[in-house]
């Protein structure tokens, strides 16, 4: 057993098939040639019968009118018959020899070896004649009531015997020929299911190194958008001929199931793409690897995706703890230094040169309060004052603000604001920090001058207020991305910035439970495209804020 | 792991049980269409003896003229024959000439002894030396029998035996002697002759020629009809004869004779004869022989009876009555 147990796969389909094909060969060969033979006999004898019959009936007259040409042309006619007739003759009623087939007399043992009893239609007796076999086949010449005589048939049992081995030699050949083919077709099929299962297998282990981009699965040959005639290109399933339709979730006939696989199956039992496309279960292993390769290569991304961001909240967390903890340490140095300068700027003559040395002193100082200001701000160090407030009431006392100074420098400030909006709970000043620096940010971007466009949606999924501001500006490459909330990170020239907007306006939105993010090239469903027009050449950015709303539909 | 002895041989045997149905199950199924031994008798072929098949013993022999196959002559006659064996003591068989023409001559010859035979051949066996001694009594019940001529009852053309000229006759067959000999010498009587008819048909054959006769007239295909008398008492189940009318009848003639070929021992003859005339339907066992050999009896019979056919012969310049 545990011999059997250590065989290929295909051996053992081969073996199976095989043994099954010998054991009906070698049970049916043996039964069917004998039943077969025996078949062929039995037809023997009824032709014997028949043609002693026939004898019979055609020797009536010429036994009557005792016409004994005619006799002997009737048994030499029969004898003609056909192969394995030994011989024919004919006796009268009182069991004469009229007329017979022998040559150098009558065998006369022959009379009575096959006695005919009263009224039978005809006797078959195997007589053995020491050479060979014979079946003698006896039929009473009747007219009427009366038998006038017999007709009498040799028929070679061994020429019977012959037809009948030619026949079992054609069975066994038969059975000998069906188990070779077995064997071979066993061998292509077991090869065939064989590579499918090692094909499985070599993906499997190639899922296990990581590599999820491989196809196990065949490609299809008739894909579902070419059996529907479909021009449905949203539809998941366009395209996609590495999986059958039924594995997507999605798909947009009109009698799919929405829902998800192995559930959608009840609707695709008469569709007629499932009809031309499903396979047998190595197909559906197959493809299901597949579907769990590519769900793996989903979450998995998704996985790497959340890591990245947790990463980074940590990053900016420990970031803001230490920045908060340092300038909270400098604020009071610091004042001292810009009390003193102040001081000494009273003792100091407004003449002496001195006096500008102190200017600067007190400058600097207060240039760096508004770094540590800043700093205590993005680690929350502040104290803020939260209240139920208007998003677009915050937006557009802000774009007042700036408004006239962006066109001077030819950018100009669109609104798109939704007239739904929900309160939030907010620090109005705060957020209007937030829209400044990103506005700032915005126009500092499009030093030829652009379009911002703000606009606020209210999520009512998510229950949040999404406020985006976007800009017809070169963008932000992929590798600044990443960067941009870490404090002091700037890719304005020195002295223009303190790298510290975007790392603040994170600190103020985090603080308000919300999520700030930021995407280059802008997205096609923001459809700046309308209100913008065709101003819109470049890349362009756009900041997406989401901050709860302060009276929540959704339970969660 | 410690294995309970009890349990491992409980298993070992359910497992032998199994084996043991399994290898039944197999020899079941390569014994299924296994022959029985059939029984053999054994002959030595090479015991061989020149056979001569013995000629027949010396017999009085009888035949009927044939006018059917050979097997219905003697399944008719057979028992007959048998019946005139047993009550003469002689050694009667029948003989089967093959033609009319072989009856004919087997009498001249001597090979037949006594001829069951029509009145047309009769005539000719006596120019040949044969004597009728005896004939059956017909299906009718009487020992002769007659021709019918008939027409439609509609058919008013046809009033008399006059009016048949010109019109289309159906007869039975050109050797057939009441269905058309007798009524062809009726005719002749009456002073019409072939050539007056416009048409004149034979039934087709073979069977039931006598009954396509009339359904020949009934149905309108011919006028006339000629057949042997007693035909229509055949047909009265399967058409309607109230549409028949029988125009004319011709005289009646002898029926079937039997003749004792030229020089046959008067003793014999009169030996058969008596037996044949002792045949009566009412005795159930001579009913059987007689109904075999569709007769009715036989009663006693001289040439002179036969004198009517010779007349009728020479009017219808018949050499003799051939098949």
């Amino acid at each position: 057993m545990n011999f059997f147990l250590r065989l290929k796969f295909s051996t053992k389909i081969i073996l199976g098939i095989s043994g099954i094909m010998v054991f009906t060969a070698l049970v049916l060969t043996p039964s069917v040639s004998r039943m077969a033979a025996s078949a062929l006999i039995k037809e023997n004898k009824k032709r014997g019968v028949a043609l002693a019959g026939g004898l019979a009936v055609r020797a009536v007259d010429p036994i009557l009118t005792r016409d004994l040409l005619r006799l002997r042309n009737i048994v030499d006619d029969v004898q003609a018959m056909g192969d394995g007739i030994v011989y024919a003759f004919i006796l009268d009623a009182k069991n004469q020899v009229l007329v017979h087939t022998f040559q150098n007399g009558f065998p006369i043992d022959l009379i009575n070896a096959n006695g005919i009893e009263k009224k039978a239609t005809s006797r078959i007796q195997l007589l053995d004649t020491g050479n060979e076999f014979i079946y003698d086949f006896a039929a009473p010449v009747v007219v009427g009531e009366s038998q006038i005589g017999t007709g009498r048939i040799g028929l070679s049992k061994s020429i019977i015997q012959r037809s009948v081995n030619r026949l079992i030699l054609t069975i066994v050949a038969l059975s000998a020929g069906t188990l070779l083919l077995a064997i071979l077709l066993g061998a292509l099929f077991g090869r065939w299911v064989t590579n499918r299962l090692a094909l499985l297998k070599k993906h499997v282990e190639e899922i296990v190194k990581g590599n999820l981009d491989l196809q196990t699965g065949p490609l299809l040959k008739h894909n579902c958008w070419e059996i529907m005639h479909c021009e449905l290109e949203k539809c998941p399933a366009y395209g996609d001929s590495r999986r059958r339709c039924w594995y997507l979730a999605g798909t947009m006939c009109s009698q799919c199931d929405h829902a998800m696989y192995p559930q959608k199956l009840q609707s695709c039992q008469s569709c007629p793409i499932y009809k031309e496309n499903i396979g047998d279960e190595i197909q559906d292993l197959a493809e299901t690897f597949d579907v769990m390769a590519l769900s793996l290569k989903t979450y998995i991304s998704e996985i790497r995706n959340y890591q990245e961001q947790l990463i980074h909240a940590q990053k900016m967390e420990s970031i803001g703890k230490m920045a908060g903890g340092v300038a909270h340490e400098i604020n009071t140095p610091l004042g001292i230094i810009l009390g003193y300068a102040q001081l000494l700027q009273d003792d100091i003559d407004p003449e002496d040169e001195m006096m500008e040395g102190m200017r600067i002193i007190e400058k600097q100082a207060k240039v760096c309060r508004k770094i540590v200001a800043d700093l205590l701000k993005f680690s929350r160090q502040t104290e803020t004052a939260k209240s139920e407030m208007s998003i677009n009431n915050s937006l557009l006392e802000t774009i007042v603000l700036v408004e006239h100074t962006f066109s001077l420098n030819n950018v100009s400030i669109q609104t798109d604001l939704d007239d739904k909006e929900k309160y939030i709970i907010g620090d109005p000043d705060k957020l209007k920090q937030v829209w400044l620096n990103l506005l700032n940010n915005a126009k500092d971007a499009m030093l030829q001058g652009g379009v911002i466009l703000v606009r606020s949606e209210v999520d009512t999924e998510k229950d949040m207020m999404v406020i985006s501001i976007a800009d017809t500006g070169p963008g932000i490459s992929e590798k600044n991305m990443k960067k941009i909330f870490d404090p002091f990170f700037t890719t304005k020239s020195v002295g223009k910035g303190t790298g510290l907007g975007l790392s603040v306006s994170f600190g103020i939105i985090k603080d308000h439970k919300g999520r700030i993010r930021a995407q280059s090239p802008l997205p096609d469903d923001l459809r700046m495209g309308e209100i913008i027009g065709n101003r819109q050449k470049a890349p362009g950015t756009v900041f997406v804020v989401e901050i709860p709303v302060a009276h929540p539909v959704n339970p969660d | 792991m410690v294995t309970n002895p009890v349990t491992s041989y409980k298993k070992r045997a359910n497992s032998s049980i199994r084996y043991l149905v399994l290898i039944c199950f197999l020899l079941a199924l390569v014994c299924t269409g296994c022959s029985k031994d059939e029984p053999v008798v054994r002959v030595d072929l090479t015991k061989r003896v020149e056979v001569t098949p013995s000629q027949p013993a010396r017999a009085i022999t009888y035949a009927y003229l044939p006018q059917y196959s050979h097997s219905v002559s003697f399944e008719r006659h057979r028992r007959l024959v048998e019946r005139l064996a047993a009550a003469t003591g002689l050694h009667i068989r029948q003989v089967f000439p093959n033609t009319f023409d072989a009856h004919i001559k087997m009498v001249e010859r001597g090979e037949i002894d006594i001829s069951f035979s029509n009145p047309f051949i009769y005539i000719k066996l006596a120019e040949i030396g044969a004597t009728a001694f005896a004939r059956s009594i017909e299906s009718t019940g009487k020992p002769d029998f007659r021709g019918q001529i008939i027409c439609r009852r509609d058919n008013t053309k046809i009033r008399d035996i006059q009016d048949c000229r010109g019109k289309r006759w159906i007869a039975v067959d050109p050797s057939s002697a009441g269905g058309y000999l007798f009524a062809l010498g009726h005719f002749i009587e009456q002073g019409i002759n072939l050539q007056d008819f416009s048409e004149v048909a034979f039934a087709p054959g073979p069977g039931g020629k006598q009954e396509k006769v009339v359904f020949g007239v009934y149905t309108g295909q011919y006028d006339i009809g000629s057949i042997r008398n007693g035909t229509l008492s055949i047909l009265k189940d399967r058409i309607d004869l109230s549409q028949i009318r029988i125009l004319a009848e011709t005289r009646a003639y002898p029926g079937w004779v039997y003749a004792a070929r030229k020089d046959l021992d008067p003793e014999i003859v009169d030996k058969i004869a008596k037996a044949m005339f002792a045949l009566t339907m009412k005795n159930k066992k001579d009913a059987v022989i007689l109904e075999a050999a569709r007769i009715r009896g036989i009663i006693p019979a001289t040439d002179a009876d036969y004198n009517p056919i010779r007349d009728l012969a020479d009017k219808l310049q018949l050499s003799y009555y051939m098949e």
